[in-house]
């Protein structure tokens, strides 16, 4: 089993994906643990998208549901954070389209021809504080496709790659969304201020 | 508080768990589920490749691709009688096609527009040794004419070697009589209308001897009455 290392006591706790696996074995209380890990991030990550408490909630709690059903289908050997946000991911840009009634986007045009890739670690640490106080001020005001990648990427933590795997998008995609998400978030946040000072 | 709705939630999901209410779908559930996404998507891709090939074939048989050579005026009719339906049928599959190997890794990984232009070139690609290497569509066509094709197979191939109709100004013909630059044609859709083509004084085939009674060729005019102003003739090696 893998263990990881969780809270200041350093106590050793099974990691995600040894979780998941017990689970899959047919250890269903340990799915529980799975969900008190969870839930209060997927929280965090549907309030980005969606403003009712409620619905937020419902959405979470399906997030759950379809994870204990899909399970099975996740491998072991990679990470579950990034599998469990790609069910979230679904679940909250569904909710959001029904909500706004905005119609399917088949094609994003980031999407269609290649980006660089390269992932520099120094900017999340650099601009971390400064984005994530843009984030709780004029988050809201971001296209929803901007919206998940600064939240995925400077509050979630996660990686390009996984990034790309829970939107479904090229990994050099993820990049350029998100070089574009900071300035739309920079004149956005720009804009509240200008309008609270004045 | 956080707490309570913390083990709410949890307590909600595990109920629904304990109480059989949910279950876990078993592995070879997904793996049904992904064979069965390969089958579709191999479906889609054979569709579409066979109907580009049939596309590519139909333009050759009914000799649409003459129009190509005979300037301007046969690119536009090229492109009046191109099978634009079959074009757009091709493109919807293509794009179909797109959407089912976006689920798959290697489709969101990659740029989209790479894995589109990979879609069109084994399309086209195959739909071109398809139809110049297998000899199936010729085969088709024979049975689409004696009623030996289940539909729709035989409606496609029934309207493969269809031609624009007899006061279009084009035709599949054979030559009656040549005299200079007139000759005189029977349409081989009734071989009872007879008509006169006109070839350019320039034309040099309106003095050589390139073409001869009994000759079938393919014509591309104006129709005036029993006379065709041609802007482009050409001989069939294999008329039908």
């Amino acid at each position: 089993m893998y263990y990881t290392k969780v809270g200041s006591d350093q106590l050793l706790q099974p990691s995600d994906e040894a979780l998941a696996k017990l689970v899959q074995d047919g250890d269903q209380n340990y799915f529980g643990i799975l969900v008190e890990r969870y839930e209060a991030k997927l929280l965090r990550y549907g309030r980005k998208f969606l403003s009712r408490t409620e619905d937020i909630e419902d959405i979470v709690q399906e997030v759950f549901i379809n994870c204990y059903q899909n399970l099975q289908s996740f491998d072991t050997t990679q990470k579950f954070s990034p599998w469990i946000y790609r069910i979230a991911h679904n679940a909250f840009v569904n909710g959001l389209r029904k909500q706004k009634r905005s119609p399917l986007v088949f094609v994003d045009f980031d999407t269609l021809i290649a980006h660089p890739a390269y992932e520099d670690p120094l900017p999340r640490e650099r601009e971390a504080a400064e984005i994530k106080q843009m984030i709780e001020k004029s988050l809201e005001s971001l296209k929803p496709k901007y919206r998940e990648v600064l939240v995925l990427y400077f509050l979630e933590e996660l990686s390009y790659k996984e990034i790309a795997d829970i939107i479904k998008v090229p990994t050099g995609t993820v990049g350029i969304r998100l070089k574009r998400a900071k300035e739309a978030l920079k004149q956005s946040y720009e804009k509240i201020q200008k309008h609270h000072g004045a | 508080m956080e707490h309570n709705e913390q083990t709410s939630l949890k307590e909600k999901v595990l109920g629904r768990i304990q109480s059989k209410k949910l279950s876990m779908h078993p592995k070879y559930y997904f793996w049904l589920r992904v064979a069965a996404l390969v089958v579709v998507s191999l479906l889609v891709l054979l569709i579409s490749i066979f109907i580009f090939n049939f596309l590519l074939f139909s333009v050759r048989i009914s000799s649409n691709d003459a129009f190509l050579g005979f300037g301007p005026r046969g690119w536009q009719a090229f492109l009046t009688f191109f099978p634009w339906d079959l074009l757009a049928v091709d493109a919807v599959l293509v794009a179909v096609l797109l959407w089912l190997l976006r689920q798959f890794k290697f489709g969101y990984k990659n740029p989209m527009l790479y894995v589109l232009l990979g879609i069109c070139v084994l399309t086209v690609g195959a739909g071109v040794v398809v139809d110049q290497t297998t000899g199936i569509n010729e085969r088709f066509l024979k049975d689409a004419h004696e009623h030996r094709l289940p539909p729709p197979l035989v409606g496609l191939y029934g309207r493969a070697d269809r031609m624009p109709g007899p006061g279009s100004g084009v035709c599949r013909c054979v030559i009656v009589a040549a005299e200079g630059n007139t000759l005189t044609l029977a349409d081989l859709r009734a071989t009872s209308t007879q008509f006169m083509v006109t070839l350019p004084l320039n034309d040099p085939r309106a003095t050589s001897s390139m073409l001869k009674a009994g000759d079938m060729v393919f014509v591309a005019g104006e129709r005036r009455g029993e006379v065709i102003e041609v802007y482009g003739i050409r001989p069939l090696k294999n008329p039908r």
